[in-house]
């Protein structure tokens, strides 16, 4: 009887145990818990940011509250099969709001689009008004009347931001992660299967013969300039493109000559300053490389992992470690200063507007308006 | 450095670089690396489970002993206790024999399982923190993103099918190891054990991605196939040998058959009974005969006591294999 209590005893705890790793490795822990990164976006006197199931506007000056919305719906669409969104009433938002001519414009990641009126906060219209598309985790670009979007199951649709109605669509067969880019008449999608395509935003036709190939996914959004195109990839190289035909022009990579050789992922989109790119790396260093042949300026060493998008102020750039150190890189001699210490995960895009950043940290889910100067806090809003 | 972040060191990034870099190698297929790496680490960890098989196995054949000692001194809670120690220490048989290479193999096999799904994430917050595992080798950064297509599996999703595959083998392999029953409470926890982890599993590969739940269910048959080669027992799921001669799955005769409750229990399924009226009837010959052990051993343990203790009890010890073969001959 003894022994035969001990086994029970014994099977329990390993069940528990089993229970406990198993639900620790998916829904709990900080390692597998979805949440979204989405970042914020200033227009006029207010401040827009979305977090899990919602979107809030905010007096930019005093952090106070304009208004705000519940995004619920039920989160089947997610790709994501770990999702512990998968199936709560919350919705997972990867991408930026965006703004345009009064609306605030959300996508989720269980795939549908949001429209806000900016002034009153009213829902105007959602898009697809029944069911979803594969998920959304790129922002989204509004220009001359369209909002174009790149969907994680490989749609690529232009849209009538008046009517809702599909203009074009273009199916690159790939997931698509990363926001497209839009460089005069041609869109710029990155896949997380390695390519990059370029498609002609009147007819939704590919404009190379075929997508350039790089050797890692792409999750990071292109950077568009001068008839370049620049990306960051998880094969922990940088590319320059002939935005033109899709060829190479140069690569950064962890098999090249120089000093600072990038140890992990480009995740975040870098950043292009007067011919010099930016280029936060998972392995906590920022890559400052020319953009004309690829060569490497120099390596800053920052405390942490980076995944959020830095940004320009003045003449010195603001990036946030994961770990919610937030730093300035000077411009000029690449020396860095430490701005703020949030302690909070950053994973989201900074945002910066008349001297104030403002960071988003998720799981906290605050939003955060610091100087840019002297980093001291002006406010901060809980979102959730 | 906390337990989390040591654990991250030692056993997940060595485990996710591995699974990562032999994705690469196995033609970017993360199911047949899934199939490889289980194969290779139960086949290193053979010699431990083979231990740890024989310790179990030694304590099931000890149970109708415990049984009796529980009968016997079942009111003296530490007049049993000693009698039970003492019979461990005699049959070499502890319960640190059973648990020890389990617990050693254990961390390899959350750690297999937890980088599994940590591989595997396709949401992109998910997918994010892998990079804080990611050794600076080439082949790693090259074999991302795993291919997650393995047959008719989507590996990042939870799968049906695999699911109750899972179910069955591990309800296989709880009826294989489960120990006989030596009294009807001990037997309903033993049938509530062999659902309840089943379920459970089944649960866990409806919630996880199919790639966790091919590791189980390859683990599962591993786990029957070694059990199976080191015990040479179905365990309670054997087949009377009575039913399986009627049956004509062991050529047999009833008039070469010597036993005679074997020639009774034949006669009595072939004349229509049913093989649960049969074993029904065997339970009942089943408890009687611990009954009748067990009044043996107390006669023959009070001689020892009285006279040389020691001495008699190895005596005891040495006849255990004869006992045995009684035994399993009275159950049939």
């Amino acid at each position: 009887m003894k022994i035969n209590k001990k086994a029970i005893i014994l099977a329990i705890v390993l069940s528990a145990f089993l229970l406990f790793t198993s639900f620790s490795a998916s829904c709990s822990s900080r390692a597998f818990t979805n949440f979204g990164w989405s970042g914020s976006v200033v227009d006029g006197d207010t401040i827009y940011v979305a977090s899990p199931g919602k979107i809030a506007a905010i007096q930019k000056n005093n952090g106070s509250v304009k208004w705000q919305r519940e995004i619920v719906e039920k989160d089947d669409g997610a790709p994501g099969a770990l999702s512990c969104g998968r199936g709560a009433a919350a919705s997972v938002i990867y991408a930026n709001p965006v703004v345009e001519n009064g609306v605030v414009y959300v996508a989720t990641y269980s795939g549908k689009i949001f429209a806000y009126d900016t002034a009153s906060g009213n829902l105007l219209w959602k898009y697809p008004t029944e069911g979803y598309v594969r998920g959304i985790i790129g922002d989204f670009i509004i220009d001359n009347g369209k909002i174009y979007f790149a969907a994680v199951g490989g749609m690529v649709t232009a849209l009538n931001a008046e009517t809702q109605q599909v203009v074009w669509q273009y199916d690159t067969k790939d997931t698509l992660w990363a926001s497209p880019c839009l460089d005069g008449d041609t869109l710029y999608v990155a896949s997380y299967d390695k390519k990059l395509f370029a498609i002609n935003v009147s007819s939704g036709d590919p404009k190379w013969s075929q997508p350039f190939q790089a050797d890692g996914p792409i999750v990071a959004k292109p950077l568009c300039n001068n008839g370049v195109v620049y990306i960051g990839s998880l094969d922990r190289g940088i590319y320059a493109i002939n935005a033109e035909n899709g060829e190479l022009i140069w690569e950064f990579s962890a098999e090249s000559d120089a000093e600072f050789k990038p140890r992990n992922w480009f995740w975040a989109t870098p950043l292009l300053v007067d011919g010099v790119i930016y280029a936060p790396n998972m392995d906590g260093f920022i890559y400052i490389i020319d953009s004309a042949d690829g060569t490497l300026l120099s390596a800053v060493e920052l405390a942490n992992a980076v995944s959020s998008a830095p940004v320009l102020f003045e003449d010195r750039i603001i990036v946030a470690t994961q770990e919610g150190t937030v730093y300035t890189i000077n411009t000029e001699n690449y020396t860095k200063n430490r701005l703020k210490e949030l302690e909070f995960t950053v994973q989201s895009s900074l945002y910066v507007d008349e001297g104030i950043v403002y960071v988003h940290t998720i799981k906290t889910e605050n939003l955060y308006a610091i100087n840019a100067n002297s980093g001291v806090v002006v406010w901060y809003y809980e979102v959730s | 450095m906390n337990i989390g972040a040591i654990w991250d060191v030692v056993a997940l990034g060595p485990m996710i670089n591995i699974l990562i870099g032999l994705s690469d190698i196995l033609f970017g297929s993360f199911g047949l690396t899934i199939i490889v790496l289980t194969i290779v680490i139960r086949t290193v960890m053979f010699p431990l489970t083979r231990k740890q098989m024989n310790a179990t196995k030694a304590m099931q054949d000890l149970q109708p002993k415990l049984a009796e000692l529980q009968k016997k001194h079942g009111k003296d809670s530490q007049k049993l206790a000693q009698e039970q120690m003492r019979l461990y220490k005699e049959s070499g048989v502890s319960m640190s024999g059973c648990l020890l290479p389990m617990l050693i193999q254990m961390p390899i096999w959350i750690a297999q399982y937890q980088s599994i799904i940590r591989v595997l994430a396709v949401a992109p917050g998910n997918f994010l923190n892998l990079s804080e595992y990611l050794y600076s080798w080439p082949i790693v950064f090259k074999a991302l993103p795993v291919d997650s297509q393995f047959l008719w599996l989507n590996l990042g999703s939870p799968d049906f099918l695999l699911a109750l595959l899972v179910g069955a083998s591990m309800w296989v392999t709880q009826k294989m190891s489960a120990s006989p029953a030596t009294n009807p409470q001990q037997k309903s926890q033993a049938q509530m054990m062999t659902v309840m982890m089943p379920l459970m599993f089944v649960f866990f590969s409806l919630t996880f991605p199919s790639g966790l739940a091919l590791y189980w269910v390859l683990s599962n048959i591993i786990t029957i196939v070694i059990q199976y080669k080191i015990t040479r027992s179905w365990g309670s799921l054997d087949v009377p040998k009575y039913v399986a001669m009627v049956k004509g799955l062991i050529p047999a005769r009833k008039s070469n058959t010597k036993d005679k409750k074997l020639k009774e229990r034949i006669s009595a399924v072939e004349n229509n009974k049913t093989v649960k009226e049969v074993q029904k009837a065997d339970a009942s010959v089943y408890e009687a005969d611990v009954i009748k052990e067990g009044a043996d051993a107390n006669s023959s343990e009070e001689r020892p006591n009285s006279g040389g203790g020691h001495k008699s009890g190895s005596g005891r010890t040495k006849q255990k294999p004869r006992g045995g073969k009684n035994r399993r001959s009275k159950r049939r």
